[in-house]
């Protein structure tokens, strides 16, 4: 009790501190946690819509990329002695009345299923569906049902037919039944096979079939021998594992993400021990008599504990708070983005009930008390003898410390640099997080020698540097100790803005250059049924031909991609017609020779182009050979060049058209760029596409504009979630700044005060406070420059690479950078304004008698 | 023998199915008398006709001193659907199983359902051949033999039939009528004794069986109307190789309808045709259901004054009913009976089967489903 009596003593006593502290930590805290929370329900959302898709399924076969017949579903009869078979077609539409929705339709057995046993599916009338009534819904080669939430929310009635985009169809079905289930994606719905069948136009094909092997003695028999049944262009592997290899690069995403918002934590955590170390260095005196009056080193250090913990658990709780604010923001903008990178998923999060909630906070209480324990340690050495000598802490440190910090920081860095060259560890670049770590922990320890260098230099050489800002300077010189960690946080938000600022623009400007190389066509045309980036609607092969034969045309450069499961990895193969792609430079190579020598390559049996993310994640190059599983049994290809691609990060492979319908025996489109002769005739062009269509048939036309700019808001609203992170650090910096200015200002009231009694006018001492704003400023930009610009180079070539396999040209926005600097200087100063203004409140008589 | 049981759910299905009993004789063919019988074509499955259904009912013996009786039955029900889906899993049809087991010397009963759609590895019949399979659950076979195959975790079943005699054509050369209504009727033979030998497995013990198998075959389109209550239905062979077949419709009025009927085979194969006026039923004993709270007669005292028989029916044992709750939504009792009593002062006796159905709810919609 003793202790606690003496900390909130101090906490009153130092409410704008405390508070400010408080609201640093909130602030770095409560980022930590919506991202982690947001991410944690993405991945959970995404693996259970993929979970719900198996069910309880534990086996699943599927073709690699396509659909097979359903014929095997008669000849695999004899697999039923191991389990139950269910049939699979899965198809993803789209409501007309909005399009950015998709659902998952899964065509399955529905006489199989248990959802009716359950009373879960609910009929026209509101009430659970009766049996009969349910059955008779399975012979509507049209029925749907959809789950509760999605009914609800897009104002749909059961008993009613509604939209949908099947591919570049509309397509009428008629909504059977909602299911009412907690666990339900609101993305999937149920349609029985038959009528998924009929309704989608697959008649014949299934996509995949799943078994539910109960007798786990019996699964690897049953697995081994249904291995050696089918045909090797036949997958047959456990559910989990699919969905982990799907859900692998969206858990890269997020780790990369959650490492960023560390950066805003570790400021915090600058912040706190700022803090606890100005609130020290003031109580040196009370700590000496204290200490003289018999109290131990060791219960001098319980007494700061307890007070840091304080602030810690006050920090944590506001942060908790904040991050309850906050989490629908960050919700939706990493929404946004992990739809438009990855999966169409929605999701949403369960703040209270989250254990991740208390892992967290436990965690950040836990890294902030760290962070505070030199300062305690400090504390608790101050000697009896100290409550006489005021500044002797200062002096020693500046003694001491900037040489040991000097140390401390070359070898930081050295350890960052040594750090960045090592590889990746399953595919996340676990030591480039790490030198980035070290290198702002290199840039912080440097802060003391640079900041003493630099106010040597300009007081003592820069002779036409006015009187008020070397006071200012002094001042900071002299304080040395508290100014710094104020600065390295600064320095560290700074680098924080920059570099992510650099690596923004980096990829912006190399996409840029990367999408006018690539997108030629005047015309892109694609199924409006097709979701974002996903390549699973199809164009019929008859508009295709129809469009082909209109004579505004001078080409038309067909696109199509399967899903092929490589390396544990979901990647893509693209089929193109190589001839096209060269007459209309499609690819930009980064390896492999002139573009003409690979075109000649490729366009020979057995040859392929593989992406760079692939070549780097898979440590592919020119020359080497990979064997994919085709129809025709498993093939052998070589690799004749590797083009950049910045539209998918889990790799993608190019195989020319011919040799794409020979191996697969698929004829498919998903898209096509038209090319007119004249550019002129865009918009009769594009009058001239509609008129093709039939009745029922819808499109999505794009202009080369249009596309370029789509790519680049998409492209945009995925970095959206960064801004935010970029403008918390930097918000926990300034408020580390204002707290170090506000006890830098009390701390020298009594200085003020002599300085006002001998004729200094209050101007000229509120200039001085502003002016130590300013070189606060001043020195938190430079060492977050050249921090950030190291950082950049880490995020752009080591983080960056290894992530996501992209290599981008580092390019600086000078301009944009400049006012992100003005902006930050702006902050400091208006940051020191208060501390300032504190002056007057001090101008008082007592300060002067007491000493 | 009809089994009744379905008519009532074809009934309703049908209805629910929103076709009418008029569009649903458009769509499919009505039993008509005089239709051509030709064997085994007729064993298979007749599509045309809405509703078809195979039964097999007997009591079976192994070498270890067991004795069980069973049931397995096949139902297929065609549906009209709106649109005709031309993919191989299209609904057209339903088919059902029931797959029951009766230990005779220790008194329990288990019993197991299925249903499923046509498709490939699904369900589906033979239309030329007969063969009906539902999942892993088959019935095939030709004139000479037929084969059950029944598979379930606790119990499976195989046997190979061996009919006895030559099918015998219930009704009027086969055509039964079952209302007053144009099309009211049925097409169906039953084989009344076929010997069986087979294989019998209860968890990981298998034994070998013996015995004699009852068996039904029926198609018709025209449901049944809904005025009554259930039926009781007996399917019995003497000792002395002779079989009666009995059923007596029991209205919702409390009376008994006029179109029960009977079928008495002699031993040397003359066949005896039985209306409801030649039949008079007493129920000696019931049995109340713990599970549905249904109250059955499980002992009957059976007179036939053209026979100058009477006969004393009683179950092997009370428990034998059935909550078809995965598959047709109905409860009822089908098991194995006894029966002793004198036939022209000559004292008989044998086994059989009893179906009781109506007991335990009464039919409607909303107590089928």
């Amino acid at each position: 009790m003793f202790f606690s009596k003496i900390s909130i003593r101090h906490f009153k006593h130092e409410i704008t501190r405390v508070i400010v502290t408080v609201l640093g930590v909130a602030l770095g805290v409560a980022l930590v946690l919506d991202i982690h929370l947001t991410n944690w329900s993405a991945l959970d959302s995404f693996q259970n819509f993929l979970n719900q898709m198996t069910g309880k399924s534990n086996l699943v076969m599927f073709k690699r990329g396509e659909l097979f017949s359903d014929q095997w579903f008669g000849r695999l009869r004899w697999t039923r002695k191991y389990g139950a078979m269910i049939p699979v077609l899965r198809e993803n539409i789209r409501l007309v009345s909005d399009p950015q929705e998709t659902i998952t339709v899964l065509g399955i057995n529905l006489l199989q299923s248990n959802f009716i046993q359950r009373g879960q599916i609910i009929g026209p009338a509101g009430q659970p569906l009766s049996y009969l009534n349910f059955l008779m819904d399975l012979t509507n080669s049209h029925a749907i049902f959809l789950a509760q939430s999605f009914v609800d929310q897009h104002h749909l009635i059961v008993g009613h037919v509604g939209s949908f985009l099947v591919n570049d169809q509309i397509q009428k079905l008629w909504i059977a039944g909602s299911i009412k289930s907690k666990t339900m994606s609101q993305q999937l719905a149920v349609m029985d096979i038959a009528a998924a069948q009929y309704s989608f136009h697959r008649i014949g094909k299934l996509s995949q079939i799943q078994w539910y092997i109960r007798n786990s003695k019996q699964y690897s028999v049953f697995k081994n021998k249904l291995v050696k049944y089918l045909p090797k262009k036949f997958l047959v592997t456990r559910p989990s594992t699919i969905n982990k290899e799907s859900s692998k690069l969206l858990r890269d995403f997020q780790t990369n993400l959650f490492a960023l918002s560390l950066i805003s934590l570790l400021v915090a955590a600058f912040m706190i021990y700022n803090s606890m170390f100005l609130s020290i260095v003031k109580r040196v005196e009370e700590i000496g008599i204290l200490r003289a009056l018999g109290v131990q080193a060791s219960q001098i250090f319980k007494m700061i504990l307890v007070e840091s913990m304080m602030l810690a658990s006050l920090g944590v709780l506001g942060g908790f708070f904040i991050a309850k604010l906050l989490l629908i923001f960050i919700l939706n903008i990493i929404n946004v983005a992990v739809r438009n990178l990855y999966e169409f998923v929605n999701f949403k999060t369960h703040f209270w009930i989250l254990p991740h909630v208390y892992w967290i906070i436990g965690l950040s209480w836990i890294f902030t008390i760290v962070s505070t324990i030199p300062t305690i340690l400090m504390a608790s050495q101050i000697p009896p003898a100290q409550s006489i000598k005021r500044y002797q802490a200062e002096i020693q440190f500046k003694n001491k410390s900037p040489k040991i910090f000097l140390r401390l920081g070359i070898v930081s860095l050295l350890i960052s640099m040594i750090l960045s060259q090592l590889p990746s560890i399953h595919g996340l670049p676990w030591f480039g997080y790490s030198s980035a770590f070290f290198l702002l922990m290199g840039g912080a320890f440097l802060t003391p020698k640079l900041v003493e260098s630099i106010a040597s230099f300009f007081t003592k050489k820069w002779k036409w540097l006015s009187l008020h800002p070397k006071m200012a300077l002094k001042n900071l010189n002299a304080t040395l100790s508290r100014s710094c960690v104020a600065i390295a946080s600064l320095g560290i938000a700074v680098a924080l803005v920059l570099s992510i600022t650099i690596l923004i623009n980096s990829f912006q400007k190399t996409v840029t250059v990367w999408l006018n190389q690539t997108l030629q066509a005047e015309l892109y045309i694609k199924p409006i049924g097709m979701a974002g980036g996903r390549f699973e609607a199809v164009l019929s092969n008859n508009f295709i031909d129809r469009l082909s034969k209109l004579s505004c045309l001078s080409g038309l450069s067909r696109f199509h991609q399967i899903i092929y499961p490589f390396h544990k990895m979901p990647i893509s193969i693209c089929d193109y017609d190589m001839l096209e792609a060269e007459r209309y430079h499609l690819f930009s190579f980064k390896q492999g020779g002139r573009s003409s020598e690979i075109f000649s390559k490729i366009i020979q049996r057995h040859q392929i182009i593989i992406s760079e993310p692939l070549a780097i994640r898979d440590h592919l190059s020119v020359g080497k050979t990979i064997w994919i599983h085709t129809n025709l049994g498993r093939e052998k290809f070589k690799i004749a060049g590797i083009y950049y691609d910045y539209s998918n990060a889990n790799g993608t492979i190019g195989m020319n058209r011919k040799d794409f319908i020979h191996y697969f025996h698929d004829t498919r489109v998903n898209a096509v760029g038209v090319y007119l002769k004249s550019r002129i005739g865009i918009n009769r062009a594009e009058q001239a596409i509609f008129k093709l269509l039939g009745p029922h048939e819808k499109i999505s036309i794009r202009n080369n504009e249009q596309l370029k700019k789509h790519a680049m808001k998409i492209f945009n609203q995925t970095f959206s979630v960064t801004y935010v992170m970029e403008a918390i650090a930097l918000a926990v910096a300034i408020l580390g700044v204002f707290t170090t200015l506000t006890v830098l200002v009390l701390e020298r009231k009594m200085e003020i005060v002599i300085l006002k009694y001998l004729g200094m006018p209050f101007l000229k001492i509120f200039e001085i406070i502003l002016w130590e704003g300013i070189w606060i400023g001043i020195f938190g930009v430079l060492i977050g420059f050249f921090m950030g610009w190291a950082l950049s180079l880490i995020l752009v070539d080591v983080i960056n690479v290894q992530a996501f396999g992209w290599t981008l040209k580092l390019m600086v926005p000078w301009e944009s950078l400049g006012k992100d600097i003005f902006l930050i200087l702006g902050c400091t100063l208006v940051a020191s304004i208060y501390p300032a203004m504190l002056i007057k409140k001090n101008l008082t008589i007592r300060p002067m008698s007491q000493e | 023998m009809i089994k009744k049981i379905f008519w009532i759910f074809i009934g309703v299905l049908v209805g629910i199915l929103n076709i009418s009993a008029q569009k649903a004789v458009r769509h499919f063919r009505i039993a008509h008398a005089g239709y051509h019988w030709k064997f085994p074509r007729d064993e298979a499955a007749h599509p045309r006709y809405q509703t078809e259904w195979w039964y097999y009912t007997g009591h079976l013996k192994s070498t270890g001193n067991h004795h069980y009786g069973f049931e397995v039955t096949f139902f297929r029900e065609s549906l009209r659907p709106l649109i005709l889906n031309p993919s191989a899993f299209a609904i057209s049809s339903l088919y059902f199983s029931h797959f029951a087991i009766s230990n005779l010397i220790r008194h329990q009963f288990w019993y197991a359902q299925k249903m499923n759609r046509p498709g490939p590895g699904l369900a589906g019949s033979g239309i030329h051949h007969f063969w009906v399979r539902n999942g892993r659950w088959k019935i095939w076979g030709g004139y000479d033999h037929q084969y059950i195959r029944v598979e379930t975790k606790q119990y499976s079943l195989f046997l190979k039939l061996k009919p006895l005699s030559q099918p015998v054509l219930q009704g009027n050369m086969g055509y039964s009528l079952k209302g007053k209504k144009r099309g009211q009727a049925s097409l169906y033979y039953s084989f009344p004794w076929m010997r069986a030998i087979g294989i019998l497995r209860h968890h990981q013990n298998k034994f070998k069986v013996h015995g004699m198998v009852w068996m039904d075959h029926e198609f018709f389109t025209e449901p049944k109307t809904s005025s009554e209550m259930g039926w009781d239905w007996f399917g019995l062979q003497f000792f002395n190789h002779a079989s009666l077949m009995l059923y007596r419709m029991r209205l919702k009025n409390g009376g008994e309808s006029l179109d029960s009927q009977g079928t008495w085979v002699s031993p040397k194969g003359t066949i005896v045709h039985l209306t409801s006026a030649d039949i008079k039923m007493k129920i000696l004993k019931t049995w109340k259901s713990l599970k549905t709270k249904g109250v059955y007669p499980i002992a009957w005292k059976i007179q036939i004054q053209r026979l100058n028989l009477i006969l004393t029916v009683q179950a092997a044992f009370p428990d034998q009913e059935l909550n078809t709750d995965k598959t047709t939504h109905v409860i009822y009792w089908e098991g194995a009976v006894n029966f002793t009593g004198v036939q022209s002062g000559r004292k008989i006796s044998g086994d059989g089967y009893m179906e009781l159905t109506g007991y335990a709810h009464a039919y409607s919609i909303n107590n089928f489903f």
